[in-house]
Order: C-alpha cells, then structure tokens, then sequence
C-alpha cells in the first residue's frame, strides 16, 4: 500500500497542539511570560485551524473521483 | 457399555426387555449427532396436541420417515409452523420412549427449507469465521478522527451511493472521496466487491472505507454473506464501515466490518466527523484560551496590584518625612547647643578679662599705689624684710624713684 504523501500541516496535530496548550494554562504552573508566548502560539495554530475550517464550509461539493482498474 | 457389540451378543445371560430398551435408549440418546440434527424432510402428516404439534417427516426419494413432535412450550420459537406437503428444516433431539420402544424426533426449530438451508449454511459459515476470530471486537479498529480520503464501494446505480454523497456534501463538505464501483446484486457480486474493495487498497490513499447498498430483500443481499466478500472486508488495511440497508439481522459482512451501520446514510456519518461540529469544538477552543489567558492575566494585575497596596501600607513617604523633622530637630539643637556655649564662653572670657583689668599691678598703680622692689628686683611687701639703709626702687604711675630706708615700722597687731 503506497504511503500517503505527508501533509505540512495538519489539523489534528494542530488541534493536539493547542489543546496541551489548554492544559498547560489549565494547570497554572506556567510563568507569566511562558503563559503569554504559549498564548499567542496557540492563537496562530488556532487562526490555521479556522482557514483550514472555513476553507472547507465553504466548499459546498465533495471531490469525487472514480477508481478504475 | 464399553464394548455393546460384546456385552449383547455374547452374554450368557439374556436381556430383559427393560433393559434391552433402556440400552436402545442410552445408545441413541447418548449419541451427540443425534442429540442435535438438522434434518429436511417434507411434512407428510400434522397433528397439532394439546401437549404439542405431532408431526411425520418424510423422505420424498425413498419413502424414509420419521415422528416429530414439537412441544408446546417451544411453538412460539419456531420460525415456521410444519404443515402438511410443505418442505422444512427441522433441529431437534432424538428421543426414545421405552414403553412403545418408539423414538421420535423433539424438535427445536423448523425452518422453511428453501431459506432454511441458506439459513442453516449462513449459520454454519457465521460460527466458523467467528471461530477463525473475524468477528473479533478486540480486533475493531477505530476509524481515523479526521479523515482527508475516504473511499466508497457500491454501485453506481444503488440508491445508496446518492444517499452517501448527499449526506457527505452537507456533513462534511470538500472531502475527498474515492469511489469504487461494483456490482452489488446477483451472482457476480461477490467477486465484484471483492475486486473493488482490492482496488481501493491497491489505491492507498484512503484511510476509510464504506461498502454500502441501499435497502432491498434479504435475497438481494446475500452477497454480503458470502465468504470471500467477509474475508476481503477483514484483511481490508483501513477500517472498513458497512452501511447495508436492511430490516434483517446483520449480514456477516456487518459483523466483519469495523463498524456496521444500518444505512448508508449513517455509514456516512459514522466514516467522517461532521464539519459543524470541528467547528463548534474549535470555537470552544478559542473561548477557552481566551478565558484562560484572561485569568492568568487578570491573576497577574491584581497580584500587582496587591502589591502596591501592600507597600502603601508600608507608609514610607511618612517615614522619610519623620526622618526629614527629626533631622531639623537634630539640626536645631545642634545650633543651639553650639550657641549657648558660645554665649558662656564669651561671658566667661569678658568675666576673666574684667577680673584681670582689676588685677593689672599697671591699673593699681595708676590710681595712686607704688611697687616696691629690693635690689633684686623682688617685690617688698612686708617691712620685716628690709633693713634701714637699704636702697629699694619704688615704681610709680609715671616713672619711678630709688629710694632709702631710713626707718622701720613693724605692722601694729
């Protein structure tokens, strides 16, 4: 089975991202400075996932594409 | 009972009848094919009891038949009622009755045997691919979260393939999807499947698969029964979601498959997550980073903020302005003190100065009175210490005399 090609960008790994960033701020323990720059990481991740997002709504049809032998 | 043949034939003794019948009885009932057997036969006579519905079997090629009886406790589990002149397929247990030394077949379900055939061959292929693990729920893989391809195996002409693209299109639009042709219905189906299952493998690049057919009579839907079909839907390298539409139990293809849904409407579902929903967690996302980052700033201004409260408290400006008087004070005093003395002192000298004006011998003599010297400069000042004739110098205001003693006078006591 031939490997799909690896994506630069992927909303999962994103989404994973911010959310150990959720938990890091959840938890409290971080200083103020850390909390600030894990804040705007986690924003520009966030701005990625919302183009990636919107890009999709507003796609209103499905790439179909018929398999042949 | 170790060796029947012997213990019968070659006893010495003979048998009672009871205990002939009762060895019949053990031998057949203790047999495990005839404890559970299939058996077809047509129904050539029906007698239905109180105590249960008495039936003959018959064998239309050679004529063999045998009792049946179907207890009335069991009547409402049978799929179908025997009736005379029909073909069944009955599961039962052969039983022998001493006292008539009959036997007869208890019977636990009856099958019509067109479909109880089929029935009975689904059966026996569901319980050895269970049997061969591949109906295994530890051997489920999950599907992917958020798969980009998704492939679609079914016919271009089913009803389902429309339901899926319809239900795609509004659930999670832009996704990729590969379709994969095949023949769902008649004998080709199978291998059409199969084939297309393996081409959307061959293919790789999605990470879900739907097999999906809309609705129809079980018969139609036998292909999704058949071994090959299962096999090929369990060694499938991605996760494979059925969405067969029927009323029936699971097909086999159903139990294979990772997950099994009942239409393929909601196979569709199930094989991606739904946009609006990505959307919604990725709001709450943002929400929540922003009520926490939020916080820790908020935790931050008002620490800051007691802070300074804190060293207001402290007062420090009045510190530094007590400080400030005690100093003038300390300054004021030093000024002061520094004064007084100076006072004192200058009275003093002008006290001592005055004293000494009074003791200068000069201002004495000034106001009329003489100093009186011997010869050696030494001051007389008791007539005791000079002799008449002695010459003394006397020292006046203005210039002085020498002088001779002529006589002496002692102090008068």
């Amino acid at each position: 089975m031939p490997k799909k090609t690896p994506d630069p960008w992927n909303y999962e790994t994103t989404v994973a991202t911010v959310e150990g960033i959720i938990a890091d701020l959840e938890s409290g323990s971080l200083p103020l400075a850390a909390v600030l720059s894990q804040f705007e990481q986690a924003v520009q991740a966030l701005q990625q996932c919302e183009t990636y997002l919107q890009e999709k709504q507003q796609q209103v049809d499905l790439l179909i594409e018929t398999l042949a032998d | 009972m170790t060796n029947p043949e012997f213990t019968v034939a070659t006893a010495p003794t003979a048998l009672s009848v009871g205990g002939l019948v009762d060895y019949i009885k053990a031998v057949l009932e203790d047999d495990p094919t005839l404890r559970q057997v299939w058996v077809v036969g047509e129904v050539s006579s029906a007698n239905n009891h109180a105590k249960g519905l008495f039936f003959t079997l018959t064998d239309p090629d050679t004529g063999a038949a045998i009792n049946a009886v179907a207890w009335r406790s069991q009547q409402a589990r049978l799929t179908t009622l025997p009736t005379v002149g029909e073909q069944v397929i009955a599961l039962g247990t052969v039983k022998v009755y001493p006292q008539r030394s009959s036997y007869q077949l208890t019977v636990w379900q009856v099958l019509p045997s067109g479909d109880g055939l089929k029935a009975l061959r689904y059966r026996q292929l569901r319980q050895r691919l269970a049997a061969e693990g591949l109906f295994d729920p530890e051997f489920k893989r999950s599907l992917p979260a958020l798969p980009q391809t998704i492939a679609v195996v079914s016919s271009p002409q089913a009803a389902a393939w429309g339901d899926i693209q319809r239900s795609l299109r509004h659930h999670h639009p832009g996704l990729h999807v590969l379709f994969s042709p095949a023949t769902v219905q008649g004998d080709t189906a199978p291998a059409s499947i199969v084939a297309a299952i393996e081409r959307v493998a061959r293919d790789g690049r999605a990470e879900v698969l739907i097999l999906a057919r809309g609705g129809g009579a079980s018969e139609d839907l036998e292909c999704f029964d058949d071994e090959r079909v299962v096999r090929a839907i369990a060694n499938c390298p991605i996760p494979v979601v059925t969405g067969i539409g029927h009323q029936r139990d699971e097909s086999l293809a159903d139990l294979a498959a990772d997950v099994c849904a009942h239409t393929p409407t909601a196979a569709a579902i199930a094989a991606v997550p739904a946009l609006a929903d990505l959307i919604d967690a990725h709001h709450q996302r943002v929400a929540l980073l922003k009520t926490l980052t939020t916080e820790h700033l908020l935790d931050a201004q008002s620490n800051v903020h007691r802070l300074g409260q804190r060293l207001l408290r402290t007062r420090l400006d009045q510190r530094v302005q007590q400080q400030i008087i005690h100093l003038k004070q300390l300054k004021r005093c030093l000024v002061q003190g520094v004064q007084v003395e100076m006072r004192q002192a200058g009275d003093r000298t002008a006290a001592l100065r005055s004293h000494l004006m009074t003791l200068d011998p000069d201002t004495v003599v000034k106001r009329g009175y003489a100093l009186v010297r011997d010869e050696a400069n030494q001051l007389v000042t008791q007539s005791s210490s000079v002799t008449p004739g002695q010459t003394l110098q006397v020292q006046l205001a203005q210039g002085h005399l020498t002088v001779q003693v002529t006589e002496i006078h002692p102090p008068k006591d």
